[in-house]
Protein backbone atom coordinates (compact mmCIF):
# COMPACT_ATOMS: atom_id res chain seq x y z
CA UNK A 1 0.00 0.00 0.00
CA UNK A 2 1.11 3.38 -1.15
CA UNK A 3 2.02 5.76 2.10
CA UNK A 4 -0.22 9.04 0.86
CA UNK A 5 2.55 10.58 3.09
CA UNK A 6 5.33 9.77 1.56
CA UNK A 7 6.74 11.40 -1.86
CA UNK A 8 9.13 9.25 -4.20
CA UNK A 9 11.47 11.86 -6.47
CA UNK A 10 15.15 11.26 -8.48
CA UNK A 11 17.45 13.01 -6.32
CA UNK A 12 20.68 13.11 -8.05
CA UNK A 13 19.75 10.18 -10.34
CA UNK A 14 18.86 7.86 -7.67
CA UNK A 15 15.34 7.52 -6.13
CA UNK A 16 14.54 9.17 -2.43
CA UNK A 17 11.91 9.13 -0.19
CA UNK A 18 10.82 12.97 1.09
CA UNK A 19 7.85 13.58 2.73
CA UNK A 20 4.92 14.86 1.41
CA UNK A 21 4.89 18.83 0.90
CA UNK A 22 8.97 18.93 1.83
CA UNK A 23 10.06 22.58 -0.24
CA UNK A 24 14.18 23.01 -1.17
CA UNK A 25 15.03 24.38 2.11
CA UNK A 26 13.70 21.74 4.02
CA UNK A 27 15.15 19.08 1.73
CA UNK A 28 19.04 20.33 2.13
CA UNK A 29 18.21 20.87 6.17
CA UNK A 30 17.70 16.98 5.88
CA UNK A 31 20.98 16.18 3.95
CA UNK A 32 22.20 18.52 6.07
CA UNK A 33 23.99 20.33 2.87
CA UNK A 34 24.45 24.26 3.46
CA UNK A 35 22.37 25.79 0.19
CA UNK A 36 25.10 28.45 -0.02
CA UNK A 37 27.49 25.52 -1.68
CA UNK A 38 25.17 24.26 -3.93
CA UNK A 39 23.03 24.68 -6.61
CA UNK A 40 19.73 22.89 -7.54
CA UNK A 41 17.98 22.13 -10.10
CA UNK A 42 14.32 20.88 -10.48
CA UNK A 43 13.30 18.73 -13.46
CA UNK A 44 16.05 20.82 -15.63
CA UNK A 45 15.56 24.40 -14.41
CA UNK A 46 17.94 25.99 -11.93
CA UNK A 47 15.99 27.21 -8.85
CA UNK A 48 17.07 30.85 -7.92
CA UNK A 49 17.93 30.00 -3.94
CA UNK A 50 15.28 32.53 -2.59
CA UNK A 51 12.95 30.30 -4.31
CA UNK A 52 13.74 26.91 -2.28
CA UNK A 53 11.35 27.84 0.90
CA UNK A 54 8.08 28.11 -1.85
CA UNK A 55 9.48 25.44 -3.82
CA UNK A 56 7.24 22.13 -2.98
CA UNK A 57 8.64 19.50 -4.61
CA UNK A 58 6.35 16.45 -6.10
CA UNK A 59 6.24 13.27 -6.84
CA UNK A 60 8.39 11.73 -9.82
CA UNK A 61 10.12 15.46 -9.61
CA UNK A 62 13.53 14.96 -10.88
CA UNK A 63 15.96 17.30 -8.67
CA UNK A 64 19.88 17.58 -9.35
CA UNK A 65 22.18 19.04 -6.49
CA UNK A 66 25.54 19.95 -7.33
CA UNK A 67 28.83 21.49 -6.22
CA UNK A 68 32.25 22.89 -6.73
CA UNK A 69 34.50 20.05 -6.77
CA UNK A 70 38.37 20.40 -8.39
CA UNK A 71 39.21 20.45 -11.83
CA UNK A 72 39.76 22.11 -15.23
CA UNK B 1 58.53 46.40 -9.45
CA UNK B 2 54.06 45.58 -9.62
CA UNK B 3 52.61 43.67 -11.48
CA UNK B 4 49.38 43.56 -11.43
CA UNK B 5 47.24 40.97 -14.16
CA UNK B 6 43.54 42.69 -14.76
CA UNK B 7 40.72 40.56 -15.94
CA UNK B 8 36.91 41.69 -16.12
CA UNK B 9 37.86 44.69 -14.33
CA UNK B 10 39.34 42.71 -11.43
CA UNK B 11 43.33 43.08 -10.43
CA UNK B 12 45.07 39.62 -9.49
CA UNK B 13 48.47 39.37 -7.79
CA UNK B 14 49.42 36.59 -9.87
CA UNK B 15 49.31 35.65 -13.40
CA UNK B 16 48.96 31.82 -12.88
CA UNK B 17 45.90 30.23 -12.60
CA UNK B 18 45.30 27.04 -10.54
CA UNK B 19 44.24 23.86 -11.84
CA UNK B 20 42.53 21.65 -9.70
CA UNK B 21 42.17 18.29 -10.91
CA UNK B 22 44.06 15.00 -10.64
CA UNK B 23 45.11 16.39 -7.24
CA UNK B 24 44.96 13.59 -4.21
CA UNK B 25 43.09 15.13 -1.66
CA UNK B 26 41.84 18.76 -1.43
CA UNK B 27 44.12 19.30 1.27
CA UNK B 28 47.25 18.68 -1.32
CA UNK B 29 45.50 20.90 -3.91
CA UNK B 30 45.23 23.69 -1.39
CA UNK B 31 48.88 23.27 -0.41
CA UNK B 32 49.87 23.43 -3.96
CA UNK B 33 47.70 26.85 -4.90
CA UNK B 34 49.38 28.46 -1.91
CA UNK B 35 52.45 27.58 -2.47
CA UNK B 36 52.10 29.04 -6.41
CA UNK B 37 50.65 32.11 -5.11
CA UNK B 38 47.92 31.69 -7.08
CA UNK B 39 44.76 34.11 -7.02
CA UNK B 40 42.69 32.48 -9.03
CA UNK B 41 41.69 28.50 -9.14
CA UNK B 42 39.76 26.48 -11.46
CA UNK B 43 36.74 24.80 -10.38
CA UNK B 44 34.44 22.37 -12.11
CA UNK B 45 30.42 21.50 -11.27
CA UNK B 46 29.80 17.59 -9.79
CA UNK B 47 26.93 16.23 -8.31
CA UNK B 48 26.70 16.13 -4.45
CA UNK B 49 27.26 12.52 -3.13
CA UNK B 50 24.16 12.26 -1.47
CA UNK B 51 25.33 9.11 0.36
CA UNK B 52 28.51 10.07 1.32
CA UNK B 53 28.04 12.96 3.60
CA UNK B 54 31.44 12.90 5.46
CA UNK B 55 33.19 13.58 1.55
CA UNK B 56 34.96 16.61 2.33
CA UNK B 57 34.18 19.63 -0.19
CA UNK B 58 36.33 22.10 -2.21
CA UNK B 59 34.71 25.07 -0.38
CA UNK B 60 35.79 24.34 2.72
CA UNK B 61 39.67 24.57 1.57
CA UNK B 62 39.12 27.62 -0.79
CA UNK B 63 38.04 30.62 0.87
CA UNK B 64 35.88 32.09 -2.26
CA UNK B 65 36.28 35.60 -0.02
CA UNK B 66 40.24 34.82 -0.72
CA UNK B 67 40.46 33.34 -3.70
CA UNK B 68 38.69 33.83 -6.95
CA UNK B 69 37.05 30.67 -8.37
CA UNK B 70 36.97 30.37 -12.23
CA UNK B 71 34.30 27.51 -13.03
CA UNK B 72 35.15 25.91 -16.03
CA UNK B 73 33.81 23.40 -19.03
CA UNK B 74 36.24 20.95 -19.07
CA UNK B 75 34.76 17.58 -20.36
CA UNK B 76 31.37 19.05 -22.16
CA UNK B 77 31.43 18.51 -25.55
CA UNK B 78 27.92 20.84 -26.90
CA UNK B 79 26.64 24.04 -25.92
CA UNK B 80 23.85 22.68 -24.19
CA UNK B 81 26.39 21.57 -21.40
CA UNK B 82 28.72 24.36 -21.02
CA UNK B 83 26.03 26.53 -20.27
CA UNK B 84 24.02 24.02 -17.84
CA UNK B 85 27.47 24.00 -16.27
CA UNK B 86 28.23 27.62 -16.03
CA UNK B 87 24.80 28.49 -15.09
CA UNK B 88 24.54 26.42 -12.33
CA UNK B 89 27.89 27.49 -10.92
CA UNK B 90 26.84 30.98 -11.25
CA UNK B 91 24.10 30.01 -9.15
CA UNK B 92 26.28 28.41 -6.64
CA UNK B 93 27.79 31.64 -5.63
CA UNK B 94 27.06 34.34 -8.18
CA UNK B 95 30.59 33.42 -10.15
CA UNK B 96 30.59 35.91 -13.73
CA UNK B 97 33.91 34.79 -13.97
CA UNK B 98 34.48 31.72 -15.90
CA UNK B 99 36.16 29.53 -18.44
CA UNK B 100 34.74 28.14 -21.43
CA UNK B 101 35.33 24.92 -23.27
CA UNK B 102 33.69 23.14 -25.49
CA UNK B 103 35.48 20.42 -26.96
CA UNK B 104 35.17 19.00 -30.51
CA UNK B 105 37.42 15.86 -30.00
CA UNK B 106 38.16 13.38 -27.23
CA UNK B 107 41.49 12.39 -28.12
CA UNK B 108 42.70 16.16 -29.28
CA UNK B 109 40.89 17.61 -27.40
CA UNK B 110 40.71 20.35 -30.02
CA UNK B 111 38.06 23.03 -28.97
CA UNK B 112 34.65 22.90 -31.15
CA UNK B 113 34.45 26.47 -32.18
CA UNK B 114 31.46 26.57 -33.91
CA UNK B 115 30.01 25.69 -30.52
CA UNK B 116 32.07 27.79 -28.63
CA UNK B 117 31.53 30.59 -30.57
CA UNK B 118 27.58 30.12 -29.63
CA UNK B 119 28.39 29.41 -26.36
CA UNK B 120 29.94 32.56 -25.90
CA UNK B 121 27.65 34.79 -27.78
CA UNK B 122 25.04 33.05 -25.09
CA UNK B 123 27.12 33.58 -22.02
CA UNK B 124 28.08 37.17 -22.59
CA UNK B 125 24.09 38.06 -23.40
CA UNK B 126 23.71 36.90 -19.57
CA UNK B 127 26.37 38.67 -17.95
CA UNK B 128 28.96 36.48 -17.96
CA UNK B 129 33.14 37.38 -18.62
CA UNK B 130 34.28 34.57 -20.33
CA UNK B 131 37.64 33.18 -20.87
CA UNK B 132 37.73 31.09 -23.67
CA UNK B 133 39.58 27.71 -25.06
CA UNK B 134 40.16 28.58 -28.46
CA UNK B 135 42.22 27.46 -31.65
CA UNK B 136 45.07 29.28 -32.59
CA UNK B 137 42.99 30.66 -35.62
CA UNK B 138 43.10 34.79 -35.71
CA UNK B 139 40.09 35.01 -37.52
CA UNK B 140 38.13 32.89 -34.49
CA UNK B 141 39.77 34.62 -31.68
CA UNK B 142 38.44 38.26 -33.99
CA UNK B 143 35.19 36.73 -34.09
CA UNK B 144 35.19 35.95 -30.33
CA UNK B 145 36.64 39.37 -29.80
CA UNK B 146 34.05 40.73 -31.26
CA UNK B 147 31.01 38.98 -29.64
Amino acid sequence: MNNLNVAKIQLNGDPYEIDTGTNLNELLNKLKIQKNKVAIEVNGEIVEKNKYQNLILNKDDKVEIVQFIGGG
Amino acid sequence: MEDIFTIANKNFNSRLIGGTGKYKSFEETANAVKASGADIVTVAVRRVNILDKDQPLFMDYFDPKSITYLPNTAGCFNSHDALRTLRLAREIGGWKLVKLEVLGDKITLYPNMIETIRSTEVLVKEGFKVMVYCTDDPLMAKRLENV
